[in-house]
């Protein structure tokens, strides 16, 4: 029974990593796109095509770029847990 | 040439075999949700992550004795061959667990069903151990803890995180224009699924790594446990990456447009949800499957978006693949280490080398009947794993591409 309460421990912590950074992460990216984006309307023509107006305000570039740099920051985390990791964490 | 010499030479064949089965039954795990949304295509996927699986490869930075150690009885603690066991019968034991791994990996290839290539091997192992020494040669609790436990665990939270994560950015990205939408989660689906890929280089060709030094140590040519020969990297890099680049298509076809149809905000969820999971586990010590994660963050980001369908007739025929995995490999590993037995030494281990063969040969022909490649791998699912051949599917992609 203890092998079996021991995994169960592990993986609860498995799955709040894989929720806070595989949940996480494509929320921050999808934040910036709205950020880089959501300044402009989308109106749909009469021949079925759609027709995107308005820019991106300055505001809106750098919130855009802040939440790429995070996930691009977290990718290349991962890279480095992954060469690392065992010396990192110690296991 | 002495009968060990004979053997090892054989176990190594088969164990870059095995690395190169599970290089191309694997692409699928991180490439298929690129390719069915069109972020890449199919061939530059394929070839992106086989450079990655190489990378992959030579990143690892520390020995798999494990992989076999944690289910049967034939090592000591630090991972070295029980003596009693050194040349001939170690040798014998790893070729035919190898075997179990390569049939099944290649079995569930032939229908388009991704299961995990640890497993098989796993699988295989086992079963070459009950064979020789009885159910006293596996270690029951290693099994559960490392194989059975994460299996039911890691499709279902991959499932749980994605249909999250899917659901909440398509109520972020609703009023953004679905040609920029799909442009932006395009860029983070390459990102996402190429970590994967990495990844995948690093934990899956390091246990073939592991499998050849223990048949160079149980041959009595390598000593170290803790290091790996520079060949045994090299060749064990290429070997993955080969068969990365050949790509699994069939498997790739059903995880990317038969299980769930997939758009690009989904495909990105389903990758970072892999490539986190995958991650976080692996320093956790709970080793799940590439495979399994990956085909539940696929079959969850199908549950996540409002009006798309998960066609559970095929996850249902993918959960009994993964139930039977560890079985079905375990009886072929059995039964080739029982025949490599009867027949004896060199003679019986190159006897089964040559039906490995035929098998192999057998289910590539049969592949052939309905065969699935880059040009149709996208081809609308109508109900199986072979495409239709309409026209629609021909003028699409230019041939031979």
């Amino acid at each position: 029974m203890e092998i079996i309460t021991t995994t169960l421990g592990e993986v609860w912590k498995v799955a709040l990593g894989a929720l806070i950074l595989g949940a996480g992460l494509p929320i921050v990216f999808s934040l910036g796109l709205k950020s880089l984006y959501g300044s402009q309307t989308v109106a749909a023509r009469a021949d079925g095509g759609t027709t995107i107006t308005g820019g991106t305000g300055a505001a809106g570039k750098v919130g855009a770029v802040v939440c790429f740099g995070i996930v691009v920051a977290a990718i290349l985390f991962g890279v480095v847990v992954l060469i690392w990791g065992k010396q990192m964490f110690g296991k | 040439m002495t009968e060990a010499l004979f053997i090892l030479a054989v176990v190594v064949v088969t164990a870059l075999a095995f690395d190169f089965t599970n290089g191309f039954h694997d692409t699928g795990n991180a490439m298929a949700t690129s390719i069915a949304t069109g972020a890449l295509k199919p061939k530059v996927a394929v070839g992106l992550s086989a450079v990655l699986n190489l990378v992959g490869a030579f990143l690892s930075v520390q020995v798999a004795l494990t992989i076999s150690n944690k289910v049967i009885n034939i090592q000591s603690s630090n991972g070295a061959p029980v003596s009693a066991l050194m040349g001939v019968p170690i040798l014998t034991i790893v070729f035919a667990g190898l075997v179990g791994g390569i049939l099944w990996n290649l079995a569930t290839w032939l229908f388009g069903l991704p299961s995990s290539s640890s497993h098989a091997l796993i699988g295989g192992l086992i079963g070459s151990a009950i064979a020789a020494f009885g159910f006293g040669g596996v270690k029951w609790a290693g099994v559960i803890t490392s194989v059975a436990l994460p299996a039911i665990f890691a499709p279902v939270i991959a499932a749980l995180v994605a249909a999250v994560g899917t659901r909440v950015i398509y109520a972020i990205t609703a009023r953004i224009a679905p040609a920029n939408r799909d442009k932006g989660f395009r860029w983070g689906q390459i990102g996402s699924a190429s970590l994967v890929s990495l990844a995948h280089g690093t934990n899956d060709a390091q246990k073939t790594m592991g499998v050849i030094t223990l048949a160079l140590i149980g041959y009595g040519s390598w000593t170290s446990t803790t290091s790996v020969p520079i060949w045994v990297k090299v060749a064990c890099a290429v070997a993955i990456a080969a068969g990365t680049y050949i790509g699994g298509w069939r498997v790739i076809r059903t995880l990317g447009k038969g299980l769930v149809e997939i758009e690009s905000p989904q495909g990105m969820a389903a990758e970072f949800t892999s490539a986190a999971a995958i991650l976080s586990s692996a320093h956790l010590g709970l080793a799940l499957s590439t495979t399994h994660v990956a085909t539940g963050s696929i079959l969850g980001t199908g549950l996540g978006r409002k009006g798309a369908s998960v066609r559970w007739g095929v996850a249902g025929r993918m959960v009994v693949a993964w139930v039977i995995t560890l079985p079905a490999a375990a009886i072929v590993g059995g039964i080739c280490w029982q025949l490599s037995h009867l027949i004896g030494g060199a003679a019986g281990v190159g006897v089964m080398f040559v039906v490995l063969l035929a098998a192999a040969v057998g289910m590539f022909l049969r592949s052939r009947r309905s065969a699935v490649s880059a040009h149709n791998v996208n081809a609308e699912w109508e109900g199986g794993l072979a495409p239709a051949e309409t026209t629609e599917t021909r003028t699409a992609t230019p041939a031979g591409v």
